[in-house]
């Protein structure tokens, strides 16, 4: 860096960037950046933006919730009426409060995306397994903070979520009445909760995230992004991080930027999809009954609608503690993932896991389709929806999906191992198109699966699961 | 630690030996009093790098003795501390955190006059007695009252007179006028309360076994 003969003047970027480098050594820094390369080759680079993205919005939700937090206050006298005040008073008010609305599903949506992709690609595999947790963790902070922002403008539809979504918690053995009570604040929603989901987001959860975020980032730096597994097709020469990467972040975090602005202007309380709107509606109301066509955010409707479907009782327990005990074993599984597929790891294909995703996406689809009653009679709300039209609309375009997907995968990948996505269109059409109980659909569909994998197995003695000969 | 101290004295003056020159791998006790030692052989300076067997003698057999025994109780004390200092800390935090109980009026409620009017105009309506919510609602003449929270996730019920049922409309559970469930996922039927009327007041009580 040294000025030699008849060098140019240095600029003042240049000096302070010698400044800062003869005290903290940035040139090893940049030295590491511009060696460190993300790999090329194998799949779509496209992957490799999404958490970017996610972070892109996540950084959106700590600056507009700053400037919501100016104006925000909480209490059973204030909280709506300052919410309603920042829509309609202050300048600009309705703006920073649909950024941060649409900034946070679209969040949601780029980290489920993320995670899939990251699932698809098998990156979770060793020695990127606690990327993975890591990520997991992040998942469920950020579906805490949705549910935790959900309560704080004191509507209606924030009154009844939370009485929902915190009754669960009751269901956790021996701790849950506790657990209950110190979510709430007491023994019912009041108040005192929205005090205690309001510390919750504004604090507790940023400071995690925080943590975890940075967590996550480091892991990624020291081991670099997941080249392409060895069967896919050979790697080109990798691109350089710094600053071919970066620049090609960064043009993506102005593309999200413009998409969040044009999003906002045009639909500046939601695109009016249940589980997917802002209007303030009216102040919360303990007495009032909860209206119907009430329902919570789109990424809690699968949870919702298992509610729904399980009976009052079964094996022993009640309805929502068995379903909320399906939802943690469920969850547990996608946590362990990398643990699980022991073929990824060793770098080999495991299909049976790219099959577990779209078999995810197959089970979510149908829950969230019928939680939003398509089909199932007037969107008004004026008489209760169908429930066997719903289910029959559903099933249906939940079969063309999954229909569509497996020909994707049959011709375009050369897919073969269908077992899960199988079960759970097999539960779609038993439920959906014949009228089984959800849940005895489910227990045929899951009975069928083992059934066709001992099969296999017997056929053709020496095969895997996952790799039949 | 234990087994440390029961390894031969010459086994730790080997170790110690085979340290020299290098950070020891083995041995924790040994590895402070080596660790000074070690900067000096690592060192530049070759005076100060030729005298090993000084440092060797003077640490292998401080290893071996009473040292172990002492940390390995140093240990439990400071372990223990570490523990009750992050009890200390937890139990009020989790006490604070618990609201304190609030308890119920016990004794017979009686409607408002606004209440009242509600209950008129809306076939229904919802009163709070103490922290419980009840559902007062009047049907085929008669003043039927239950527990106004859904068995099933807790959210707030509704009668719906056209159907003579009382309904959640969060989960779309079911509930006839006695408070059984007809459809749905409620688990539990709603809790009944004694609803009398007597001239223009409404009072509400627990029913009584």
């Amino acid at each position: 860096m040294e000025a030699q003969g008849q060098a140019a003047p240095a600029s003042t970027g240049e000096r302070l960037y010698r400044w800062l480098d003869a005290r903290f050594g940035l040139g090893k820094l940049v030295g590491w950046a511009r060696h460190k390369e993300v790999p090329v080759g194998g799949h779509s680079m496209v992957w490799y933006y999404l958490g970017g993205a996610t972070l892109f919005f996540f950084t959106v939700q700590l600056a507009s919730g700053v400037l919501l937090l100016m104006y925000y206050q909480a209490g059973e006298q204030t909280s709506y009426e300052s919410i309603r005040y920042i829509t309609t008073k202050v300048p600009f008010g309705w703006l920073i409060r649909s950024i941060h609305c649409w900034s946070a599903h679209l969040m949601i949506v780029s980290l489920v995306v993320h995670m899939f992709s990251t699932l698809m690609l098998k990156a979770y595999r060793r020695p990127r397994e606690l990327t993975w947790l890591s990520g997991f963790v992040l998942f469920a902070i950020a579906l805490g903070f949705g549910f935790s922002g959900y309560l704080l403008p004191w509507n209606e539809l924030a009154f009844f979520a939370t009485a929902v979504g915190t009754d669960s918690v009751k269901s956790v053995p021996v701790i849950g009445q506790w657990l209950l009570e110190v979510m709430r604040g007491g023994p019912d929603v009041t108040i005192n909760t929205l005090y205690r989901f309001f510390a919750l987001h504004v604090v507790i959860l940023p400071l995690v995230m925080v943590g975890v975020v940075s967590t996550h980032l480091l892991f990624i730096q020291v081991q670099g992004m997941a080249p392409a597994m060895a069967h896919q097709p050979k790697a080109r020469p990798g691109l350089k991080f710094f600053p071919d990467f970066i620049l090609r972040d960064l043009l993506l975090w102005l593309v999200c930027l413009i998409a969040l602005s044009v999003l906002v202007y045009l639909l500046p309380y939601g695109p009016g999809i249940p589980g997917m709107e802002w209007e303030l509606g009216k102040k919360a109301n303990p007495l009032a009954p909860a209206y119907p066509g009430i329902k919570p955010e789109w990424y809690f409707l699968w949870v919702y609608q298992l509610l729904k479907e399980f009976p009052a009782h079964l094996f022993g327990m009640e309805g929502p503690q068995a379903a909320l005990l399906v939802v943690t074993v469920l969850m547990g599984i996608w946590a362990l993932v990398p643990w699980l597929d022991r073929r990824a790891g060793k770098n080999q294909p495991s299909p049976m896991f790219t099959d577990l995703g779209i078999a995810a996406i197959v089970f979510m689809a149908y829950l969230m389709l019928k939680a939003w009653d398509i089909g199932g009679g007037s969107a008004d709300h004026s008489k209760l929806p169908d429930p066997r039209s719903t289910a029959w609309t559903c099933s249906l375009i939940t079969l063309g999906i999954g229909s569509a997907i497996a020909l994707l995968r049959i011709l375009a990948y050369k897919q073969r191992w269908m077992f899960f996505s199988g079960a759970a269109l097999l539960q779609v059409v038993l439920n959906g198109v014949f009228g089984v109980d959800y849940l005895v659909a489910g227990a045929i569909a899951v009975l069928v699966v083992i059934a066709g994998l001992v099969l296999t197995l017997r056929k053709q003695p020496g095969a895997t699961l996952e790799a039949p000969r | 630690m234990a087994d440390q101290a029961n390894r031969p004295r010459d086994e730790g003056r080997r170790d110690a030996e085979r340290s020299v020159g290098q950070t020891p791998k083995r041995g924790r006790e040994i590895a402070p009093a080596l660790k000074f030692r070690d900067s000096a052989l690592l060192s530049n300076d070759p005076s100060r790098a030729a005298k090993p067997e000084r440092t060797v003698d003077m640490t292998a057999p401080v290893t071996q003795t009473s040292k172990p025994e002492r940390r390995s109780v140093l240990n439990w004390f400071l372990g223990a501390g570490v523990l009750g200092w992050a009890a200390s800390i937890l139990y009020p935090t989790l006490r604070f955190l618990r609201p304190l109980s609030s308890v119920g009026t016990g004794g017979p409620l009686k409607l408002s006059a606004e209440e009242l009017s509600i209950l008129n105009k809306s076939h229904f309506v919802i009163a709070r007695s103490g922290t419980r919510k009840v559902i007062v609602f009047e049907a085929g003449g008669q003043l039927h009252a239950l527990d106004a929270k859904c068995t099933h996730e807790g959210c707030t019920v509704q009668f719906v007179p056209g159907d003579s049922l009382i309904w959640c409309a969060c989960h779309n559970g079911k509930f006839d006028l006695d408070g059984r469930v007809l459809s749905g996922p409620p688990p539990r039927p709603l809790t009944k309360w004694v609803a009398t009327r007597e001239g223009d007041q409404v009072t509400l009580s627990m029913e009584t076994a």
